[in-house]
């Protein structure tokens, strides 16, 4: 079936792979790295040009070997691709401790991105600039998007925006800010189903309101010691992932959690704060009808040290199926009482133990 | 679903080399060229000629299929399956099911061959990509090199 490779003179000189349209071999090319993929231009006259129509660019710092190059490498690729070839997807990590991206080059980067009317961006960057270049956030094709800055960033995200088909979104040490009103920047999503925040502060401490009709999964993930309030109001959620301290109850005046199926609690900070057991004991009521649930074992020893635990009337978890504790294995020290605590009103169902190393 | 649209029960393949494959309706969803040819037909069993893919190929298509079309295999192991599937194969294996895969019109597979020879060439020199893919250059040394200065940007 394969025609092999007599090189020839004339326009059809053929390799092993030229009896595969153009639109397949950009398949092979859009999977490599960008830089891989323009190396192909001096593979042969076939492919000399080939890089300039590939729909995805994944540009990694650690790929070049100075800073320059990375940043040269950029600016070349964006100025050099086909005008007409579309960009469905823009990866860039920009891993670095002494370099920040500058605010020429991000916008240079998103406003051709955006242009292109892409659907997945993803970017992981150090910079030290305060707010988002707008044009990233006027796209109507979006439907991906991973933010990821550094930790020293103070990048404000923007409380209202308008991304209608935004279905993903996670970020990574980002401030949310108010403009005098409640912080509430999701609740625009019209279409938000995966929502991950990452070690995200809100400026001056204020609640963070999640709020969306659509938000199916939701991973929050905060320092030990210090995460932000946040509230939900969130009719539609399936999954919720938590790691961080629990403050207050998990849901705002008139609203419930009954949509939420499958939990994951993970609590590593010790001593266990004052507040945590109280918490945590209205989040399991809060939570009433989900049908697993993976703890930490801090997560459990917080909970025996609510005040007069086994006392406690507890109506809730009645669905439960499958209660996993992740746990050292070798001592897993659980505290007397409380996975009874919890399967009491779902005798039936299946506790297990996984191991916390991963 | 297939079964649905057509009352076929059915599905006979013929490969290049003439082996026979019988398969189930749900096997070849993915398989967009066979599918539109069955969705017209009203009969209980039908056979189609694949004169382009050999039988080798045709039966590791079908064991990935009937993987990823059963509803009893978890993702992890359906995962685990591609990891295995991949790790046999040669490079030669690969480029001939991106062929198949093209041929029958079936893009997760296709996506999948990509990325599986795009992994094997990442980080691989200009040489191995021309001797995996049987390129032979035909840029004289000058013009290469003059390429390679013109894209200096991309080789740094």
């Amino acid at each position: 079936m394969t025609t092999v490779t007599t090189y020839n003179h004339d326009e059809n000189e053929e390799d092993r792979l030229s009896g595969l349209p153009e639109g397949i071999l950009l398949h092979i090319l859009s999977f490599l790295t960008a830089k891989k993929a323009v190396q192909t231009c001096i593979l042969s006259k076939r492919w000399n040009n080939l890089w300039k129509h590939v729909p995805t660019l994944e540009i990694y710092y650690s790929h070049f070997t100075i800073f320059r190059s990375f940043t040269q490498f950029i600016y070349q690729i964006l100025s050099l691709r086909d005008p007409s070839s579309a960009l469905h997807t823009l990866n860039i990590k920009h891993i670095n401790l002494y370099h920040l991206l500058d605010a020429k080059l991000l916008k240079t980067v998103l406003n051709y991105a955006v242009s292109y009317n892409v659907e997945r961006l993803q970017m992981r960057f150090k910079s030290d600039i305060k707010y988002f270049p707008p044009c990233l956030f006027s796209s109507h094709t979006l439907k991906y998007l991973e933010l990821y800055v550094s930790h020293s960033s103070h990048i404000i995200f923007p409380n209202s925006l308008n991304l209608p088909e935004l279905t993903t979104l996670s970020l990574r040490h980002f401030y949310f800010g108010c403009d005098g009103g409640r912080v509430e920047p999701f609740s625009t999503f019209n279409k938000l189903k995966n929502l991950k925040i990452f070690l995200c502060s809100v400026v001056g401490g204020e609640n963070l309101f999640i709020s969306s009709a659509t938000l199916a999964n939701l991973i929050q993930i905060g320092y030990p010691y210090l995460g932000i309030k946040f509230e939900l109001y969130t009719p539609s959620l399936c999954y919720f992932e938590f790691e961080g301290t629990p403050f207050q109850k998990l849901c705002g005046r008139n609203n419930n959690l009954s949509s939420v199926k499958h939990a994951n609690i993970n609590l590593e900070a010790r001593p266990i704060h004052e507040d945590t057991p109280l918490a945590l004991l209205n989040w399991m009521i809060e939570l009433a009808n989900i049908e697993s649930l993976t703890v930490s074992l801090t997560a459990l020893q917080a909970l025996s040290l609510v005040p007069d635990f086994l006392k406690v009337k507890f109506r809730s978890l009645c669905k439960l199926k499958s209660l996993k504790v992740e746990a050292d294995l070798l001592h897993p020290s659980i505290p007397h009482g409380v996975i009874k605590f919890l399967i009491q009103n779902s005798p039936s169902a299946k506790v297990e133990f996984i191991s916390d190393i991963d | 679903m297939a079964a649905e649209k057509s009352s076929i029960k059915i599905i006979t393949l013929i490969a290049a080399d003439g082996s026979v494959f019988e398969v189930e309706p749900n096997i070849v969803k993915e398989m967009k060229t066979v599918q539109s040819y069955i969705d017209e037909l009203d009969q209980n069993t039908v056979s189609i000629p694949l004169p382009n893919v050999f039988g080798n190929d045709l039966a590791m298509i079908i064991e990935y299929c009937k993987k990823h079309a059963s509803e009893e295999e978890t993702k992890e192991a359906k995962e685990e399956f591609d990891f295995e599937f991949v790790k046999r194969m040669k490079s030669d294996d690969k480029l001939r099911l991106l062929q198949a895969a093209s041929y029958l019109n079936m893009e997760s597979f296709l996506q999948f061959m990509a990325k599986a020879i795009a992994a094997e060439i990442e980080n691989q020199s200009v040489e191995f990509v021309r001797d995996y893919f049987q390129i032979e250059s035909d840029f004289t040394p000058e013009e290469e090199a003059e390429l390679r200065k013109e894209n200096e940007w991309a080789f740094k």
